[in-house]
This record gives structure tokens, sequence and C-alpha cells, in this order.
């Protein structure tokens, strides 16, 4: 028997290439493509009449209140984001210390309704994207418009992405915007495809 | 710098927008020549006293260069060789680049001789609607005809080898999206920027300016296209601007949508590393100025194609844009006094020039502007033809009102003529979105009318007849100003230019000069189509009063140039010859394109492997390690067989069958739809979806589902398990996962709303494979802790937990191959390490991993059904599972299950078949027959749905549906295959061939 182990394997093993790729702009590559994986993920799906008995028993364990509007985002504590991907959908990203129980956390919290908690984290890829080119590369790729007055950062959208359905996600630190595609995992390699190619215009940088 | 180019005779020295330290080299059909940056195609070869560009469609005559724009009619070549061919491309859109390669078309041997050029004797014959009434008879003699004519038809010839550049799609939004960059767009731009507004503004030349470029006028004391250059760069510094060039918008679609084809890389030989060569842009804009401008209208008079001849702003353009001398004496024939500019653009480049204008001495100023430079002028002439072989030599002018003609022929020697009949305002995109074209007498041309436009648009310029320049700088930053406001916005400060629109005269409208006695005849409304003046009165003699159905009959508006030119003339000269008005004639509709768009970037990324993005399983990499071959399930990427050395593919899945049914096997099928479902209702709703009952499914168990439509055919099927109170694991076939799960959501919220359940895809998360065969149990045992894997501890339909080391994974047993079979589900992330696992654990019982082909077999040996089966045909009872349809509840299909057709008793209903002979193969799709040498359609009594070789019996099998067909077992019947024409005697057998006790999958011992 080999040693089995708990290491989770990402879909974009031996795809993900480290390097400088595409064409050589003279201030550098224009576009960095980094992979974000072992992320537990959650998903809270609740029904509407009992939204006022999820949004405090959700708080307790992420420490904010799930954001009421499909599309905001809220950091909660110990690096935990939540994400609003629906009507009264929510989603719960963490790499954190909490992440081995947070599922539980959650069933426990939300005992007292009927609301569903889902383990989503082994079936997406997330795939972030940043530099001066990520937009016009993901303007190639899905109809959401993502000017900073429509698609404010911190924020969320599910759309088309190059195809396949997903959650494109916007943060903005030290006045640069990132993307965070969160895509079914079995997309992975084909989206890193599309994406490196688009960004070879505007060469592109690959990190581990 | 000056570098000037050798062999440029018809180049002046100075003037234009073209850069004379950058030569560029370039070839037309064989010969070298010279240009310079900035040059298109057509000015270079004009400067290189080339006027004979091509040969026309049906009659071949030489024709020239006409216009400078996209409405170019004549000037169409062959672009570039080997995989870039590119026919039919404008010669005037085309920027001039070192090495460019273009080639006339539609000529034999040579343009200058050409021998097709003998249709114009046949001319008399080949008028409008010549093949319908030429080619009639004998009846069947068209098939022999349409070679020929398939031969003579098209310009140009495309290349066969794949295109090998880079295409892309994008998407924008925008607040105002403006179309056009002349003096109205760029001002549009310009408010609507000042604004604060997000701005597209787009052109589809390389540079900006539109008419500006190549007008003599002075905007704020200073050359009219410095201006554009100041609001340009204005325009450009915004940061919430987007300049496009080389942008066309080819159409306007519902909802504020634009198309747009941005040429990247058109005007360079090779695109440079990992740029594309054009990006098409849909861009979603909340408002659109259309900024378009007008086309110059042609003149209809006798031998009005000859090369030389050319549209007044072409002259204007060739001449002060790009400091072409056209000739050596010029002539004018227009109807306004802006045909004027054009004389004085020639007189510039010391060419004497005539103008023939048909109407009196108008005194107005820019006729008077011309004169004083020295410009000849005819007043109350036409002209009624002109002359020469290959460019035009003399020009004949007659007096004339417009109609009828007196006095002697004048002859006046011109190797130019400039016509100018008015200008046609540029409606096309707004008739996309539905606005109607509203014929203006005063102005004799259609203006747009938005009243019933849907898209959110304005107009400004001269596509809104506003022809004067500050009349339409003032509209343009009017319409920005406007859209500002309605965003509510700050308006800009108005514009103030100074800038001198001299009175003009009313113009005379001249739709057509009749031919003088014992002159040439032919005049042409439609250069591209060489439909004539002749044609249209045929086509009205004929019947075809109907704008649309002349436009059909006599081709007119067709082709590249969608009757940019020819539209107008046309609908008048059809007016006429029905004795009525334009507007009671009307106008066709336009449609997109606006010019033609290139199919590769309509495919952007998305061709070839990337033609739809691809699936692959968790366990991937293993499985191509380990050489397998792989086929497409829908977007995913499956493990077809796994070959060893020496195996085709039909040794090698009847291997993997063999060993899996001798020992273990093992099949990834992480491909197959999973939904969790959750919630206090989740059994209620499962009752409700499925026709089989649910309610009593126990924590722990699988269940097999049959998923009906509405009117009662089966939809889907899959198992489905309880891992909870409330809640369940749904599977459905890899092929149908999301459409099933599109289902259950409008089930859940349009169907049964008060039902409290969640639904959640959880394909992804979950990797499986699929373990059979008699040592399965021993091998999961081996590999699986937390499991008692005995007949008691897991038994038939269970579902538990375990774990591999320290890995979480689901075990549940069931079985699609019918052996003794269990899944076993892990998140993704494990999957390979659990099929490694599972690997080693199988390898003392010889594991063999199997792939779809084997899985296939398996099932066919099994009687299982797939999506073959499950055709949008059939009622569970034809798949022989009639038994699952419940009659103790209602659920989604069960009322119309009980239709006259659908319990009708000879429906087609699943069997098995065997080859009488033990040998011959039963192709899938053959139909079922009683005697195939005289089967007809009406005599077919089912047909084969699955078939493969089955190792496991030795011979060729198959699944079918055959009318009564469980109460035929044992009859023989014929599979008849009529595209091969092959026949094979079968008997029909049950559809379970392989354990059909089910023995095996519940552990029970063998028949004793």
């Amino acid at each position: 028997m080999p040693e089995v182990t708990t290491q989770r394997h990402s879909a974009l093993e031996g795809a993900l290439k480290p390097g400088l790729f595409g064409a050589q702009c003279s201030r550098g590559p224009l576009v960095w493509i980094v992979e974000r994986p072992g992320l537990t993920l959650l998903q809270i799906s609740a029904k509407p009449a009992e939204k006022r008995k999820v949004g405090p028993a959700v708080k307790k364990v992420v420490g904010v209140s799930p954001p009421p509007k499909v599309g905001e985002v809220r950091a909660g504590q110990g690096g935990m984001v939540v994400y609003c991907i629906g009507p009264c959908k929510w989603l719960v990203a963490t790499d954190g210390t909490d992440a081995p129980t947070l599922e539980s956390g959650l069933r426990d919290a939300l005992s007292e309704t009927t609301a569903a908690v889902i383990d989503v984290s082994h079936g997406r890829t997330v795939i972030r994207l940043g530099g001066s080119k990520a937009q016009a590369v993901l303007m190639a790729a899905t109809p959401v418009d993502l000017h900073p007055s429509v698609f404010p950062a911190p924020g969320c959208a599910h759309s088309l992405i190059a195809e396949v359905a997903g959650l494109i996600a916007v943060e903005e630190t030290a006045g640069e915007r990132t993307y965070d595609l969160m895509l079914p995992r079995s997309y992975g390699v084909s989206m890193l495809e599309f994406l490196e190619e688009t960004a070879a215009q505007y060469g592109y940088r690959v990190s581990a | 710098m000056s570098n000037p180019c050798p062999n440029n005779p018809y180049r002046l020295p100075t003037g234009g927008l073209i850069d004379r330290s950058q030569q560029r080299s370039f070839v037309f059909d064989g010969i070298r020549y010279c240009g310079y940056q900035g040059d298109t195609l057509a000015s270079a070869l004009l400067a290189n006293g080339v006027h004979l560009a091509g040969r026309s469609f049906k009659y071949h005559r030489p024709r020239g260069i006409y216009t400078d724009g996209p409405e170019e009619p004549n000037a169409l070549v062959e672009m570039r060789i080997g995989s870039r061919q590119e026919p039919n491309t404008r010669a005037t859109t085309v920027e001039l680049y070192d090495g460019l390669i273009a080639r006339s078309q539609n000529r034999f041997p040579s343009l200058s001789f050409d021998m097709m050029a003998v249709n114009q004797l046949a001319s008399p014959g080949l008028v409008a609607g010549f093949y319908y009434k030429t080619f009639m008879w004998p009846k069947k003699g068209w098939l022999f005809y349409e070679w020929f004519i398939r031969k003579a038809a098209g310009l140009g010839t495309p290349t066969l080898a794949a295109d090998p550049d880079l295409y892309e799609k994008a998407h924008a939004h925008c607040d105002v999206l403006v179309v056009g960059g002349g003096p109205a767009g760029l001002a549009a731009a310009l408010s609507a920027g000042r604004a604060g507004l997000r701005v597209i503004l787009c052109d589809e030349r390389a540079d900006f300016g539109g008419s500006l470029r190549y007008d003599e006028r002075m905007i704020d004391g200073r050359p009219a296209l410095d201006w554009a250059g100041k609001a340009l760069g204005e325009i450009s510094a915004m940061p919430d601007v987007t300049v496009l060039r080389r942008t066309t918008a080819y159409g306007v679609y519902d909802g504020n949508t634009v198309g747009l084809v941005e040429r990247v890389s058109d005007h360079v030989p090779t695109p440079a590393p990992f740029q594309v060569r054009q990006r098409m842009w849909t861009v979603r804009a909340q408002k659109i100025i259309l900024a378009t401008g007008a086309i110059e209208r042609p003149l209809v008079f006798p031998n009005n194609d000859k090369p030389g001849v050319m549209l007044a702003s072409a002259a204007r353009s060739y001449t002060r844009q790009y400091g072409v001398k056209l000739g050596e004496k010029g002539a004018v024939f227009t109807t306004n006094d802006d045909g004027y500019r054009a004389a004085l653009a020639m007189r510039e480049a010391d060419m004497p020039v005539t103008v023939i204008d048909p109407r009196p001495d108008t005194g107005s100023a820019i006729p008077d502007l011309a004169r004083k430079a020295g410009v000849e002028i005819l007043n109350g002439h036409v002209v009624t033809s002109v002359s020469g072989r290959l460019r035009v030599r003399e020009v004949v002018a007659m007096e004339s009102d417009g109609k009828t003609h007196k006095g002697t022929q004048k002859r006046i020697s011109a190797d130019v003529v400039a016509v100018s009949g008015g200008w046609t305002p540029t409606l096309h995109l707004a008739s996309h979105a539905g606005a109607k074209a509203v014929w203006d007498e005063e102005m004799s041309c259609f203006l747009p009318d938005l009243a019933k436009c849907r898209a959110d648009m304005s107009v400004a310029g001269s596509v809104n007849g506003t022809n004067t320049l500050s009349g339409a700088i003032q509209e343009g930053y009017e319409a920005g100003a406007i859209a500002a406001r309605s965003f509510g916005k700050t308006m800009p400060d108005p514009i103030a230019v100074d800038v001198v629109d001299p009175a003009e005269a009313p113009a005379q409208v001249v739709w057509r000069v009749k031919a003088a006695k014992g002159q040439p005849s032919k005049a042409f409304v439609d250069f591209q189509n060489d439909a004539t003046d002749k044609d249209i009165e045929i086509a009205n003699r004929e019947g075809f009063v109907s704008v649309e159905h002349m436009k059909r009959y006599t081709t007119l508006g067709m082709a590249t140039d969608q009757g940019k030119l020819s539209n107008v003339n046309g609908l008048a000269l059809l007016a006429e010859a029905r004795g009525a008005s334009i507007p009671e004639v009307g106008t066709t509709t336009f449609r997109p394109p606006y010019t033609p768009v290139a199919m590769g970037s309509f495919a952007g990324r998305h061709k070839g492997r990337a033609l739809k993005p691809t699936r692959r399983t968790p366990m991937h990499h293993w499985h191509e390690a380990e050489g397998a071959v792989f086929v497409e399930a829908g977007l995913w990427m499956r493990a077809q067989y796994y070959p060893r050395p020496g195996e085709d593919v039909h040794a090698s899945m009847r291997r993997e069958v063999r060993m899996t049914r001798a020992s273990v096997g093992m099949c990834d099928v992480s491909t197959l739809g999973k939904i969790d479902l959750q919630g206090p209702d989740a059994a209620e709703f499962l009752n409700k979806v499925y026709s089989n009952g649910f309610k009593t499914l126990q924590i722990g168990k699988a269940r097999y589902g049959l998923m009906l439509r509405e009117d009662g055919i089966v939809y889907d099927d899959g198992t489905t398990s309880r891992l909870g109170e409330n809640h369940y694991l749904i599977t459905t076939t890899t092929g149908h996962a999301v459409q099933v799960m599109s289902h259950l959501e409008y089930c859940a919220q349009v169907e049964f709303p008060d039902l409290n359940v969640q639904l959640t895809s959880v394909t992804d998360h979950w990797a499986a494979m699929s373990i059979a065969g008699p040592k399965s149990s021993d091998t999961l045992a081996a590999a699986i802790t937390g499991v008692d894997f005995s007949n008691e501890g897991l038994p038939f339909m269970g579902v538990v937990d375990g774990t591999v080391g320290d890995i979480p994974v689901r075990v549940f047993r069931i079985s699609f191959s019918g052996d003794l079979a269990y899944e076993v589900q892990t998140p993704a992330g494990y999957g390979l390490a659990v099929w490694e696992a599972l690997m080693a654990a199988g390898a003392p019982h010889d594991i063999t991993p199997y792939g779809t082909e084997a899985l296939n077999i398996m099932r066919i040996e099994k009687g299982f059904i797939t999506h073959s089966e499950i055709d949008g045909n059939r009622t569970p009872a034809d798949l022989g599972l009639g038994k699952m349809a419940s009659t103790k509840k209602s659920y989604i299909g069960h009322k119309l299950l009980s239709r006259e057709g659908i319990v009708a008793t000879d429906r087609p209903t699943l069997i098995g078949l065997r080859p009488v002979d033990g040998k011959a193969k039963i192709r899938a799709g053959a139909i079922l027959v009683k005697d195939p040498d005289t089967a007809k359609q009406a005599d077919m009594e089912g047909h084969v749905t699955s078939q493969c070789y089955s190792p496991t019996f030795g011979e060729p099998i198959a699944l079918a549906l055959l009318k009564n067909g469980p109460d035929r077992i044992g009859e023989t019947i014929w599979a008849h295959f009529p595209l091969y024409n092959s026949s094979v005697q079968c008997e029909v057998m049950p559809a379970i061939r392989f354990d059909p006790d089910g023995r095996k999958v519940k552990g029970e011992p063998e028949n004793a």
C-alpha cells in the first residue's frame, strides 16, 4: 500500500508552471496569475423566511453578519470572507486555522434553522489574477462590467467566465485590484489555458 | 525628412497626411510599387498611376478605384498569400505596409486583358434575371449549367488553409458609445467625456477626423485637422474614455448592444507575437450616439464605370489627404456646390479642371471660389458619356436640363472625372435598431427617424442631414451634453468654434442622364453587381415593382457594399419607372453587418480543442500516465480504454471486461452528476420528481430513480442516497447532469415553491470510482477502514462512510455492470490518492482499470439503459421499468402517462438481440424488420439502440426496442441497415443477459 496522506491535490497540478511568459513588455509582465489552492469553501443556503435567524447564527461563527445583497463581500474574523452569491446564498471562504471546524461550527449554529451547509471546497479551483491588464484579460472572458464604479472592491459576481459558470470576486490591496475566479474544479486546466493564451499579449507571470 | 519613392509620377511633392520619410514597398498583380506610410493600397496605386483595379462581376468591365472608403464597389482585391489569403478586400480600406501583396480579381489572364470580357458582347442577354430565364430548358439542364455558373460567379478565392492568426472576443460597457470619429463624433465624445461619462469612441479608420482629413477649411484659424487632433488628445487623456481605432461598429442589437470589430493587426504583415489579428467587442452601451457621417452619391450616366471616374469626395481625399495627383486633366460632374471642392482640390494639384453642372450659374460662394482658382465651368450641362478603354480619356457633355439634351456634343479631354450627386446619410446602424428611413424631399435623401428605434440612440452630424461643419460640431457636442444630463451630470460648457460655412445654392436632382444619340448607353446604378438603369426598368416591366423584389431580381444593393452607393439611385429609378414617388416606393431594410466581418473574429479563441471548455476528472493525470485513450463525453475527457502493448481498442476493452468479470476492475465515474439535496421537505420533493417512491428510503440506503418529463417520457435516471434525516445525494447521468440540475431548480422554485429544499451541484466536489467484480469487496476491505464489507454489513444498495488512511470516503454498494460492485466517493482533492490506494489494494487480485468502452459493454450485457435508450421517446414501460411508475402518488409525468398512445400495448419495448449465426455485427441504429428484402419504412418494428461484442457471451449482442418485444423472446427478426445495405438475422432475447436473477449484485449464492 502506498502511503496515503490528506494532502489535497489541486486540479492545476502539472499545468501551472511558474515563470514569465508571453509578450515582453518593458514595464515587465502586465498580468500575474497565481492559484489559491486548499481553501475551505462552505456554501450556506437558506430560505428568505429564515433570513433573520440565519444572519446572527452565521455571525456567531464567522464574526460578521453575512452581507444581505447579492454581490457584496464582507471580511470576517481570522481571515474568513463571506460572499453573497445569490438570494439567501453565501459562500464562506477561509484558509485560516478555523477551517477544520468551520463546517461543524456552522451546522451547529444553524441547527435551529432549515438552512443547508454544503462543503464545496474540493469542487472549486480558485485562480487569482492581477496586474494592470488583468481587467483586460477578464473582459475577454466575461460579460460582467468590471469598472470600479459598477463592480467595487470587495465584491463578487456570478457569471460566465470563458463559457464556464463561476464566481468572480474582486478585492483591492494598495490600489491594485485583484480578481479571484472560483470555478468548478474540472474546468481548472481549461480555464488556466484560456487565461494564459489571453494574457500572453500583455506578458504574464505565473507564481507557484 | 523626405525619402521620395522612385516612379511615383502622380505623387505631389508636398502635402497630405502621408509620411514621405517612410517608404512602403508593395506588390500588386506581380509588379512592385512604392508608397508611403499613411497610404492606403488604393492611394498608393493611384500615386503610381494605377487606376484600373478590378473587373466587374458580370460583364468583366474594367473598373477603377471609385471611393476612399468602405463603400468601395470596384477595387476589391485578394490580399496576402498562403494561409492568410483573403478575397474581396476593399483596397480603399487597406492600410499600406511594407511587403504588402495584393492581386486583382475576376480576370483571366490579366487585368488589362480579360477574356471573360466577351460577356460584354453577350450583355443584352445578361440582364436582370437572365439565369432564371435562360437556364430553364431542358428541365434537368440546371445541374449541367450550374457548374459553369458557379465557376463564373463570385469574386476572389479564399484560402483552404487554417487561419494561423489569433482572434479575440471581448466585452465592454459604457455610458455612451460614439460611433464615428469625424467632427460630430469627436465633439460628442468631448462633451460626454468632459461631463465625466464612461465613453467609448470608435472609428473604422486608422486616424480620427473623418472629413476633416481633407477639408480645406480652417477651424479657429488653424487647419481643420488640428482641431480634430486637439480634441482627440483631450479625449484620450480622460480616464474613463476608451478610444478604438480601426474599429467598425458593424451591428446594433437588442438591449443597446453593439458589435464592434477592431482590426488590431490588419495593418501589419503579420501580428506581433501573441498579438491578435482582430478583436470582436460586444459593447453594452447605455446610450449610442451615431456620428457615422454620409456617403457621397454617384451619378448615373452612360459609361459612368470607366476607371478614372470617382466620387468627388474621393478625389478631394486622394489629392489632399494622400498627396496624389489624380491625372493630367480633371473634370467634375456635380449637381451641387460641394462637388466644386473636388475641382478646388485638383486645382491645388495644378490640374486643369472643367466642372459640368446641370444648374445655371448659381452665383454661390464655392463655385465662385473655383472660378477664381481657374476652373472652367459649364453650367446647364450634363455628362452624357465618357470614353476610353481602360481609363477615361474624354468626357462628352451636352446642354441639358437634366432630362432632355440639346445642342452639340462637347468633347472635353479629361482622365479623371469626379462626380457628385449629393450625399446619403450613413444611417445603417439606426436602421438595425428599427429606426425608419424617412425621405427628405428638400435634401433628397433618407434621414433616420428614431421614433421607433429600439435602441437609446441619438444622431449627430451629416448622418442627421447636418452638412455644415460648424453645425456638425455643435450637434455632436450637444448630443454628448444631452447624454450627460440624462445621467445627472453637470452639462459641460458650450463649445465655440470659429469656422466658415459658405452658403450653398440648392442642388439639382439628377437621377439619371439618358444616353445621347449614337452614344453608348450602359449606365450603372450598382457597380458591384453590374446592375444598370435598364435592369431596373426590366424588373419593373416584369412586375417586380416592390422594392424588395426589385432588389432580389436585379441583385442591386447586395454583396460587400450592400447598396451604400446604389441604394438611393436605384429606388429613385424604380419610382420613376413606376411613376410613383420615392416615399411610395420605400426602401429596403439595412441589416448587420455594416461591412463584412471575418469569421475568425466570431470564433475568437474558441476553435479547435478550445471550441468548448474541457472538463478533467481528479484522476486525469493517472489515466494519462497509464496510456489511456480519451473520449469526449459532453465536455468531459473520459478514459475510453487502457491499451496494453500490442492491443487495439477491441482487444483492450474485451480484456478489461474479462478481467473485471473474473476478478476486479475500477472505472473513474467522477463525471456522473451529483446534486446535494437538503431540507425538511427533501423526501417529498424526491417523491414528486421521481416516478418511483422515495418516502420509505432509509438513512444509509440508495435507490435507483427514474425521472420523467411532464409528458410522461423518461428524462433521466440515477441513484439517490439518503445520507441523513433531511439530506440526500442525487446522482445523474454524465450527459444530463447540467440539465437535471436546472430541471430540479425549476421544480423547486416554480412547481413546488412550498417545499423547503436546497439544491447544490456537488459534481466537482466528489471524485468517484466504480469498483466491480467478484473481488471488489476484498479489494475495498484491504484499503478502507471502518466499513464491514460483508453482505450483511454493507448490503446491496447500502451506503456507508469509511476512511482510506485519514482520507474520508463514502462507499455505495451499487452496480452498473451487473457484478458485485461498489462506488467509492471522496473529496476531489483526495481522488488521486484514494484511486492509487485502491489500485494497490487490488493488485493481488490483478485489478484492471477500465474505460467507458468496457463500462458500456458490461451494462449492455446486463441490459442497463443509458441515453441511447432514454432518447426522449420512451416511457418507463418501454424500457422495461413499468413497475417504477408508481400508482400510489402524484409526480411529474404521472398524469400524461395514461395517454392513449402512451399506454398502447404494441409500443416498441426493450429487448436483447443476438445474431443467429453468432458472428455478425448488429449495427446500432439498424431498423428491425421481418423481411429485409422488401423492407419499407412502414414495416419497421423497432430499432437497435446499443450494440457491442460481448466477451462474456463470446458473440455480438445488442439492445433494441421492438414492438411487443417481451412477448417475442425466441423469435427471429432482421436488423436491417439500409445505409450499408447490410442485414443481420437476429434472435430476440431478454434484455438482461448477464445474471438475470441479480444474484451477483446482491451477493447471493449462484444458482444451485
